[in-house]
């Protein structure tokens, strides 16, 4: 169990240098706080892109969805430390990441109108005897 | 040597002295990404399906989805991102092994996510009183006569049908009797010509309802009828778009939002109508709260709140934004117990470093849903 004894002092104690290993750092430094100030700012900008008339659907959807990405990558990267991983966290995350955007293209065709594939032509009439 | 006996925790990323590749990851951790990577597949799979029927149904999507209120789902964008950073701190003071930083952090991400419910809270039971309705209503009636008479009306609609107040339903009479329900008219002092009353809810019926103006509470065939110089009758069918609470111990709707009469031709279904539809349509007008618009129940043809069985917006919205909600408490609950932990001076930094991956992650999914759901 990770844990350390409850202690009269607040703090850890000093380590000593144990056989080999490294001195210890608790993190790599993160100005969280810088990171928190920009993705603030991102959703002021996300809320007052919304306020810009766009005619085109699918425009709409891929520029919020593009700041949206901006903001997850400053979490992803720097909240969660993704940026200090090693490559079997990516490899983990790389996998649902491209199965999610073949599962929502796949639909398209289905569903999406106004498509070269799904264009609606006016109904001919009841069959003529 | 364990940790426990070093006295230290050893560090996340500390590079090997060896291969200089760096510790090789915990299970923990690959075990906190997995889940992870298994719930970014869980919500792309309902944010996909939101994504493609808005794709079917772009102008339902655009015009319910103003029904929202961006004004609290930007409040709680920006009430999660602070969590976020405050749980970012709680890592980092597990880690040094400051016990006040992390019971603070703790406390405050605890704090943000209540907030968030709360807020949700809120949204959804403003959504849930926010009907659409097909009913009749209180009904104005202005009638233009000559000045300084005392007048009243009687109710009848086509099919001789009458309104009995106190049963609160209209009923058959018989041709020969004259109407049974009168109401007085208010007004037409001081040679003004404009007379008025309101006609309680009555039947679901067509709009051209008969209105007799006489001059005696008492109908009879000896009666003095008045030819008014204009008669307007707002009764009849009215479809509602707003908001309703109980009143009359549960017997009627208070109504407030917006009105208009049913119309004659043309599909209409409550469920692909919201409150900008309902302002469009003609006759429409706006009621506000102090108006006192009734709505009796019984006279209620259709009614439909904007609950998840509206429509398809409406199921993709709180299908998404409920299972969020959920992942938020279920997020409360590490949290709690990392918080009363520290409170009492024990640390666990690989287990507060992945309630904080867990955590981060639901700020991450809200920080897609906030501009899909709301914005566009």
């Amino acid at each position: 169990m990770d844990t350390t004894t409850p202690a009269t002092a607040d703090r850890m104690q000093e380590p000593e240098e144990p056989h080999g290993h490294t001195v210890p750092e608790p993190h790599h430094a993160i100005n969280y706080y810088a990171i928190f100030g920009l993705l603030v700012v991102l959703t002021v900008v996300t809320v007052a892109v919304a306020y810009i008339h766009i005619e085109r659907e699918l425009v709409k959807v891929l520029l919020a969805l593009t700041i949206a990405s901006i903001k997850a990558a400053a979490v992803a990267f720097y909240f969660m430390h993704l940026k200090f991983e090693g490559k079997l966290i990516y490899l983990i995350l790389l996998l649902p990441v491209f199965l999610c955007i073949v599962l929502i293209l796949s639909l398209i065709p289905d569903i999406v109108h106004g498509l070269p594939f799904n264009r609606m032509t006016p109904y001919p009439g009841p069959a003529q005897e | 040597m364990t940790a426990l006996e070093h006295g230290y925790v050893p560090e996340e990323h500390a590079p090997d002295p060896v291969t200089s590749h760096g510790d090789p990851t915990r299970p923990g951790k690959i075990g906190i990404w997995l889940f992870l990577a298994s719930e970014i597949m869980f919500f792309v799979g309902i944010l996909g399906t939101y994504i493609i029927y808005r794709s079917g149904a772009p102008e339902l999507f655009a015009r319910h989805g103003e029904t929202l209120s961006k004004g609290w789902a930007g409040f709680n964008t920006l009430v999660l991102i602070f969590s976020s950073l405050t749980m970012a701190l709680a890592v980092d003071a597990s880690q040094r092994g400051d016990r006040k930083r992390l019971a603070a952090a703790l406390a405050v991400t605890v704090l943000c996510a209540l907030t968030f419910m709360g807020v949700k809270a809120i949204e959804y039971s403003d959504k849930f009183h926010h009907h659409t309705i097909v009913a009749a209503a209180d009904a104005p009636l202005t009638v233009k006569a000559d000045a300084n008479q005392t007048l009243y009306a009687t109710i009848t609609t086509p099919g001789r049908q009458v309104f009995n107040a106190s049963m609160g339903s209209f009923e058959r009479s018989s041709p020969k009797k004259w109407a049974e329900y009168v109401i007085p008219l208010q007004g037409g002092g001081e040679g003004s010509d404009t007379y008025t009353a309101i006609v309680p809810a009555g039947a679901a019926g067509p709009n051209n309802v008969n209105v007799y103006i006489r001059t005696s509470a008492e109908p009879t065939s000896k009666d003095k009828k008045v030819k008014p110089a204009s008669v307007e009758y707002g009764g009849g069918v009215f479809v509602f778009d707003g908001h309703v609470h109980d009143v009359d111990g549960g017997k009627a709707y208070a109504f407030e939002g917006w009105m208009a009469p049913y119309p004659e031709s043309g599909e209409f279904d409550i469920n692909l109508i919201s409150e900008s539809e309902v302002a469009a349509l003609p006759g429409a007008r706006q009621v506000e709260e102090d108006e006192s618009v009734r709505i009796a129940k019984e006279r209620i043809n259709a009614d439909t709140s904007y609950g998840p069985w509206k429509n398809n917006f409406f199921a993709s919205y709180f299908t998404l934004t409920g299972v969020h909600g959920l992942h938020v408490l279920g997020g409360i609950v590490p949290l709690s117990i990392l918080l009363v932990q520290a409170l009492r001076g024990r640390f666990f930094p690989h287990h507060t470093e992945y309630t904080g991956l867990y955590w981060h992650f639901v700020d991450l999914v809200w920080i897609f849903l906030f501009p899909l759901l709301y914005l566009i």
